[in-house]
């Protein structure tokens, strides 16, 4: 535990600079972007009688602003997406092809090689989930900001689950409903050990472990969306949706294992440095 | 401490991801909207404990849904758990307390039932009948499904009905009953375009196979410039046995110019329909009631009152409902809401039942219907943010048992001109 634990930290340090970079970066254009649309509105306000007289009847709030500057709030967070995405490969591909091939040192240090599986996987998912923390985080902020930008009597208060309605992104990223947040993580969880073990059998076999890499991914998507397709195929409508839910769940889990069962299986015994 | 400072970024990030993902579900995930409950002004609260005042807060950002019962408020935004495992099988509703116990007490029969009309339950039968028109021929084809509760046994039928009937192009199952050991599925069917005909498809009980096609018999338009509009109404308990099914057949002073809707048009009845000024609508010439028994297989009719275009206040809407032997036609107006109600057996008229609204409070008739032997009124004096006082009323007599209106109970820190942002218009019983 000690030792799957270090090299979680050693994960961690390794990107650490891009984390707070996108971090940063997150926070400076969702503040620019906030403080610009509230600005605006509040000019469009002081030029039209007909727009003053409508915010006197309907405040601004908080969770109008998120909606008007939707789209610069959701850049930041795209880009902090494909960046974590990427590095899902990066994070396995830099041990190889950087110049000191580090592989060689991590995939010999006196420790049980899943612990480099297991470390890799729970880096990626404590970048993710810090960087959605780190949205949270800042949304106390942004208000205060927004409180700056508009008047007091040109405001009214709105609360942080109303802020994030206001913008569809924000809506998947921090869902609302804690089911929907365990359902949508819950799939990028399942879909990022996937993606290591395609990985895994790429780096075991080589030019066939492309080809297996493929398969393996398309076999494990058409697994998890069979049950979806029951109902299309289940014309007397004879199963349940409940059943299907737990078909679906029962699925998802089976994949997660077969992912993490092959993954080990592959880094114990078909990696070779 | 050193090791400990060599972790920091780690442990910051560990303790950043939980203490702000465990505060925002906790607290921050939440809309926090005000809450309303019913209160009583007058009268039993047990009379107000099944009705709910539906309407909109639209407070904020955004409009949501919301249902004011003597308990407090509904939202309707359920979560998504909720909402995977309410809606089951999508194409019945659970939330009716029959069709609810069925699901409880027979959930392997009720798998792939697909229409809330097509149940039939007694104390030693249970059935369900379904009709579809296949293609490519456009042929009917019926399904029946019988459960005799008592041993267990089920007989189950997939096929033609008694009588070729040519190709349709719709079939809609409206009530399915038992008598002796017949069973009845009375339907609507036919081709577009053309009138919809009703039979009677009898099955045998015993064997599941088709015994007889009746087609019912229910007039014809008088003369050329006229058609018939006929509604049927059924049992309200959608699976209860009831001997009798009524249809309303009105004859309309004017032909629709749509040659499609001419003749017979029929729909489910119990709906409230949209008003329509009296100038713009057909003259209704004449009403009756005609009730199909299906012991007998007979037509009996009884005449109904059709309201004079003189004497008549602005007609809002009008519904009506089966129980047993009595039907009740509730008409309302903006000022008072009457309900008649017949024997359909000997076609006997009991007293009128009139509600004035003044009886209830200040305002116009919102809103009103009929359940559980009782009339269910809303009245509101403004069209828009006033709140409406809700009014049960014996159906028998007219004595009014209770009136309640929604108060405020929490405004969960919203803003006054938010609170007044609440449009409650309408009126729900629960079932």
């Amino acid at each position: 535990m000690n030792r799957y634990l270090k090299l979680v930290h050693l994960e961690v340090q390794r990107f650490r600079y891009v984390l707070f970079g996108l971090m940063a970066l997150t926070l400076i254009i969702q503040s620019i972007a906030i403080v610009w649309t509230s600005r605006n509105e509040m000019s469009r306000i002081r030029e039209h009688e007909a727009i003053r007289a409508y915010y006197a009847e309907h405040p601004y709030s908080f969770a109008f602003a998120v909606s008007n500057a939707y789209f610069w709030l959701a850049v930041p967070i795209l880009i902090s997406v494909v960046v974590l995405a990427l590095y899902v490969f990066g994070i396995w591909y830099r041990d190889w092809f950087g110049r000191d091939t580090f592989a060689y040192r991590l995939l010999t240090l006196p420790t049980a090689r899943r612990n480099v599986y297991l470390a890799k996987a729970t880096a990626i998912l404590l970048f993710v989930f810090s960087m959605v923390a780190f949205q949270l985080l800042a949304m106390p902020f942004y208000q205060w900001l927004f409180r700056l930008a508009v008047p007091a009597d040109l405001r009214e208060p709105a609360s942080l689950a109303e802020a994030v309605r206001g913008s569809p992104v924000f809506e998947l990223l921090i869902p609302t409903d804690f089911t929907q947040f365990l359902i949508y993580y819950g799939f990028g969880i399942i879909a990022v050990f996937i993606v290591f073990t395609a990985i895994l059998l790429e780096r075991s076999y080589r030019w066939r472990g492309i080809f297996y890499a493929i398969v393996y991914i398309a076999a494990c998507l058409a697994a998890f969306f069979l049950p979806l397709l029951l109902p299309v195929m289940d014309g007397n409508h004879y199963l349940y949706r409940t059943e299907i839910l737990a078909i679906m769940i029962g699925i998802a889990i089976l994949i997660l294992a077969a992912s993490i069962a092959l993954g080990f299986r592959l880094i114990a015994r078909k990696i070779t440095v | 401490m050193v090791k400990m400072k060599r972790y920091a970024v780690t442990l910051a990030l560990v303790l950043l991801m939980a203490a702000s993902l465990t505060t925002y579900y906790a607290y921050g995930a939440k809309l926090r909207l005000p809450e309303y409950r019913l209160q009583t002004l007058e009268g039993d609260p047990a009379e107000g404990a099944e009705l709910r005042i539906e309407g909109s807060f639209v407070g904020g950002k955004g409009s949501y849904y919301l249902g004011v019962t003597a308990e407090g408020s509904e939202y309707g935004n359920d979560s998504l758990w909720q909402r995977l495992l309410y809606t089951g099988n999508a194409w019945i509703r659970r939330d009716i307390p029959d069709i609810g116990a069925l699901y409880r007490e027979h959930s392997q029969f009720m798998r792939g039932k697909t229409n809330e009309n097509g149940f039939y339950h007694d104390k030693d039968w249970l059935v369900y009948a379904d009709a579809e028109v296949v293609q490519p021929d456009l042929r009917l084809v019926w399904r029946i499904d019988v459960l005799e509760t008592s041993t267990g046994q089920r007989i189950r039928y997939n096929g033609e009905g008694a009588e070729p009937l040519g190709q349709m192009d719709f079939v809609n199952v409206i009530d399915v009953q038992k008598a002796g050991d017949d069973i009845h599925v009375l339907t609507g069917q036919g081709r577009l375009g053309r009138p919809e005909e009703y039979r009677d498809e009898v099955f045998d009980a015993e064997t599941g196979k088709p015994v007889r096609s009746v087609k019912l018999q229910l007039g014809e338009p008088s003369a050329p410039d006229r058609e018939l509009q006929i509604n049927y109404i059924a049992e309200q308990t959608l699976t209860a046995p009831n001997p009798h099914l009524v249809f309303i057949v009105e004859q309309l002073g004017t032909k629709s110019a749509n040659p499609a809707e001419s003749g017979v048009a029929a729909a489910a009845d119990g709906a409230v329909a949209e008003a329509v000024p009296n100038d713009q609508r057909p003259k209704i010439l004449s009403r009756s009631a005609m009730v199909y028994s299906y012991e007998s297989g007979e037509m009996d009719s009884f005449p109904l009152t059709v309201e004079s275009d003189e004497s008549a206040p602005e007609e809002i809407w009008s519904s009506r409902l089966l129980v047993g032997d009595t039907l009740s036609i509730l008409t309302a107006a903006k000022d008072a809401v009457t309900v008649t109600h017949y024997n359909v057996t000997d076609g006997s008229k009991a007293a009128e039942t009139i509600i004035r609204a003044d009886q209830i409070g200040q305002g116009e008739i919102k809103s009103a219907l009929m359940a559980n032997n009782r009339i269910y009124v809303l009245v509101k004096k403004d069209e828009n943010t006033d709140m409406p006082i809700a009014a049960v009323a014996d159906a028998a007599d007219g004595r009014i048992l209770y009136r309640g209106q929604p108060v405020l109970e929490d405004p969960n820190g919203r803003p006054q001109e938010q609170l007044d942002d609440v449009w409650l218009s309408y009126l729900g019983v629960r079932r």
